[in-house]
């Protein structure tokens, strides 16, 4: 017996990649951030 | 504490039961009383897998981490929001496509009885026992905060949130988490305003401080096995953690079981993703933001008050010896805070670097009394000093306003009772479906199962509480009990995986799981240093190499027609 893709979302594009998308960007803005945060304030070595 | 105070917790818990009885109505069949009869929104069921994770632990342990540590913890969760979107394309389509009641009864569809037993009852062992520890660490916490007994503390965090998940079954201990959880998030809201609004220096200048003082490192970019809260296991162990814990959890899995369609399942869990990390970021956040209100406050020097009580009664000069030098290091601290804040006005680098070193090292002072005071808080209870946990609600109770206090603190219970809920409901599922239904009585009538789902749902609340009341006592059992958990987590995240790999089979996944748990066995007894993250990592991959590996010398299974059912039926 020959499988289909189990993962069709993968490979068409549907609102559920465009929410992939959103996921991924507000995670690097989060980190972007926290790392604005750390550079701006800490200092060397602490 | 003030009864304005109580008044606002009683209120809070007698509303969220009341909302619960309520909500049973109308509940007459299994499939209503385990999953809301499939019939919950997308964001319903979202705000409960985020309420489910965070438990008052999570609300009074991590923020207490944020003061003591800063913010590196945030790194745990940066495989979240991966793990999120992963389960979305992958996991649960199957299972939701499958109408299973458990994640384990989809395992018995793609492999054998025995892959489903196993891995359901690892996960009633572990899960019983943790629901035990959800408990107990909010209540020890507040008998000591409030000089009670321990079974008071689990009576009033225990009872309504059994109450209302017998009665109500999973739409019950849904719509009551999205209460919980708009009290918890409004409560650290009114926390951060509460702290902004007292800080006796602009925030600007308290964040430079915190920075001298370590507490805004978020990045370790190490690739240090050893070390649990870097920006490589968070990535890479943390994605596995989040995977195993949401995809294969039945705590977490039953909640977007009850979402009406894959797509709102999905949307659920990528509710988790987009949010989690701000949230945790907050959490800390707080943490470091009471951390800088005591620099210019008067801080206990031992938060926990049983213990302060216990040092200062059995070695008295002692006591008196360290709190003189821990009085006089913070009066040096402040000072070098508001010196370090004054540098900044006057523009010139080169004193502002020297004042925030100058901060550092006084703090540095007042962290080594610290150290001294809680090595006697050690040495005459014989329990952990560590008093993490025990800062945020002394913050609370001493300096909130008349009411804040209450609503904080409601919001705790809130924590708790939403963490034991799903746990207690999907105890229950498991026990009925994977063991009752599966092997003693397969043809009762769907009321039947009713009753015994509320009976099971009724003897794991009362076994959490027993285990939540002899915590202390059972301290070495749970941390046996844990351990064990970790040995397997990952392992059955690699039989998922192969559930998924259409070449798998019966032979290779079962055989696969005792070597991925025997793997990770003996890394965690071979190379304890080794950060338990990266158990769940090894774990998954032997299982998915040693079962496939196998699985060519196993007979091909009867049907195939299982592995499609996700898209048959998407």
């Amino acid at each position: 017996m020959k499988f289909k893709c189990q993962f069709p979302l993968m490979t068409s594009p549907t609102p559920f990649r465009t929410t992939l998308w959103r996921v991924l960007l507000v995670q690097i803005v989060t980190l972007a951030l926290l790392w604005l945060l750390q550079s701006r304030y800490m200092l060397p070595g602490s | 504490m003030h009864w304005v105070n109580w008044l606002i917790i009683a209120v809070w818990l007698g509303y969220i039961v009341w909302d619960g009885l309520r909500r049973s109505r109308g509940t007459s069949d299994i499939e209503g009383y385990f999953l809301a009869d499939r019939q919950l929104p997308w964001w319903a069921v979202g705000l409960s897998v985020m309420a489910t994770q965070l438990s008052a632990i999570t609300l009074i342990g991590t923020t207490g981490q944020g003061a003591t540590d800063g913010l590196r913890f945030i790194q745990f969760y940066f495989g979240l929001p991966i793990a999120m979107v992963i389960l979305g394309v992958t996991i649960v389509p199957f299972l939701h496509g499958a109408k299973v009641y458990t994640a384990y009864e989809y395992l018995e569809r793609r492999f054998d009885p025995k892959t489903r037993s196993l891995t359901s009852l690892l996960f009633l062992l572990s899960r019983g026992m943790s629901s035990g520890t959800i408990i107990a660490a909010p209540a020890v916490v507040f008998s000591a905060i409030f000089g009670w007994d321990i079974q008071w503390s689990v009576v009033l965090i225990g009872v309504p949130a059994i109450a209302y998940t017998i009665v109500g079954g999973a739409r019950a201990v849904a719509w009551a988490d999205v209460k919980q959880m708009y009290l918890i998030v409004s409560a650290m809201f009114v926390l951060v305003v509460v702290l902004l609004y007292r800080m006796p220096v602009p925030v600007d200048d308290a964040l430079r401080i915190a920075g001298a003082a370590g507490r805004l490192r978020v990045f370790d970019f190490s690739f240090n096995v050893t070390e649990t809260y870097t920006f490589w296991s968070g990535i890479i162990g943390g994605t596995f953690l989040m995977l195993s814990y949401f995809g294969t959890d039945q705590s977490q899995v039953q909640r977007y079981l009850a979402a009406r369609s894959v797509n709102e399942a999905r949307s659920s869990l990528l509710m988790s993703a987009y949010w989690k990390i701000p949230l945790q970021a907050m959490i800390l956040l707080i943490g470091v933001l009471i951390f800088l209100y005591y620099l210019f406050q008067p801080a206990p020097m031992l938060f926990n008050p049983r213990h302060d009580a216990l040092v200062r009664e059995a070695e008295p000069s002692a006591y008196t010896a360290l709190q003189t030098r821990y009085d006089a290091a913070v009066v040096q601290r402040r000072a070098a805070a508001q010196s370090a804040a004054d540098a900044r006005r006057t523009g010139n680098a080169t004193q502002v670097t020297q004042a925030l070193e100058q901060f550092r090292a006084r703090d540095e002072d007042v962290n080594s009394v610290r150290t001294e005071a809680l090595a006697a808080a050690s040495r005459v209870s014989g329990e952990s000093s560590r008093d993490v946990n025990y800062i945020v609600p002394r913050f609370v109770l001493d300096e909130l306003p008349l009411g804040f206090a209450g609503v904080f603190l409601a919001a705790v219970f809130a924590a708790a009772m939403s963490s034991i809920a799903a746990e207690l409901n999907s105890l229950s599922t498991a026990s009925i479906v994977d063991f009752y239904q599966r092997w003693f009585k397969p043809e009762a009538s769907s009321a039947h199962y009713l009753r015994a789902g509320k009976i099971t749902t009724t003897m794991w609340g009362i076994f959490a509480c027993v285990v939540a009341t002899y915590a202390a006592t059972l301290g070495s059992l749970i941390e046996v009990v844990n351990r064990f958990g970790s040995f397997f987590y990952g392992s059955i995240l690699g039989v998922f995986i192969l559930a998924m790999i259409p070449r798998a089979r019966a032979l290779g996944a079962f055989t696969g799981m005792l070597v991925g748990m025997a793997s990770v066995a003996a890394v965690s007894f071979g190379a304890p240093s080794v950060s338990f993250l990266w158990h769940n990592v090894i774990g998954a991959v032997v299982v998915v190499v040693v079962g496939l590996a196998l699985s060519p010398f196993a007979p091909l299974p009867a049907t195939t027609s299982e592995l499609a059912i996700s898209t048959a039926n998407r």
